[in-house]
């Protein structure tokens, strides 16, 4: 592989996920959308 | 109630993982990203009792979540992909930018994940000889692409 584009994709590495994905998870699985979801249906 | 698995624990050993992987799928799509993983670990924690294989069930079902989610966006897909990778990561949204959503998942889970080409099967929900031909097209693009870039510096 090149090495010049997997620098670019190792990037990834360092984007950190969203806080409280589980949290989220755990909400939505209790039938209770969380505010950022309920946000993103209006 | 008595869970089977500790969704706690799976998320700590899987959680990053599996959301750059929906990262990636996305093309940088954070939103995308952060839908897919809450999404999967929900319908997880809904069907516990009934997963075998927790690691790749919730892979499965978050790249089913995301590709509805893209297909739903799909208008203006192309436009917020090059916009949406975080703007220190120039690099990083030049490589995604030009491969297609499972390109980008088997690139990242085999080339930077470093998983075998057989897990990454398992994890896609699809064959081992369908990853190799997603892993040798994602190469093809992005040599092509590496010499334009190269001809543009020139």
């Amino acid at each position: 592989m090149n090495e010049r584009w997997l620098r670019g994709m190792r990037q990834i590495e360092h984007v950190l996920p969203s806080d409280g994905l589980l949290d989220r998870a755990k909400q939505l699985s209790l039938g209770h959308p969380s505010p950022r979801s309920a946000a993103s249906w209006r | 109630m008595t869970r089977v698995h500790d969704f706690d624990a799976i998320y700590e050993q899987h959680g990053d993982q599996l959301w750059r992987t929906m990262y990636a799928f996305a093309g940088g799509r954070r939103e995308i990203a952060d839908e897919a993983t809450a999404e999967a670990f929900a319908r997880a924690l809904e069907h516990d009792g009934t997963i075998r294989d927790p690691a790749r069930w919730l892979y499965r079902t978050a790249f089913r979540v995301a590709t509805s989610e893209l297909k739903r966006q799909h208008a203006a897909a192309e436009v917020v992909e090059q916009r949406s990778v975080e703007d220190s990561y120039s690099d990083l949204s030049r490589s995604l930018a030009r491969l297609s959503p499972r390109q980008r998942a088997s690139i990242y889970l085999h080339y930077i994940a470093d998983l075998p080409v057989k897990e990454v099967a398992l994890l896609m929900g699809t064959s081992v000889a369908a990853v190799k031909v997603q892993l040798f097209r994602g190469r093809q693009e992005l040599r092509a692409l590496l010499g334009e870039q190269q001809e543009d510096e020139a």
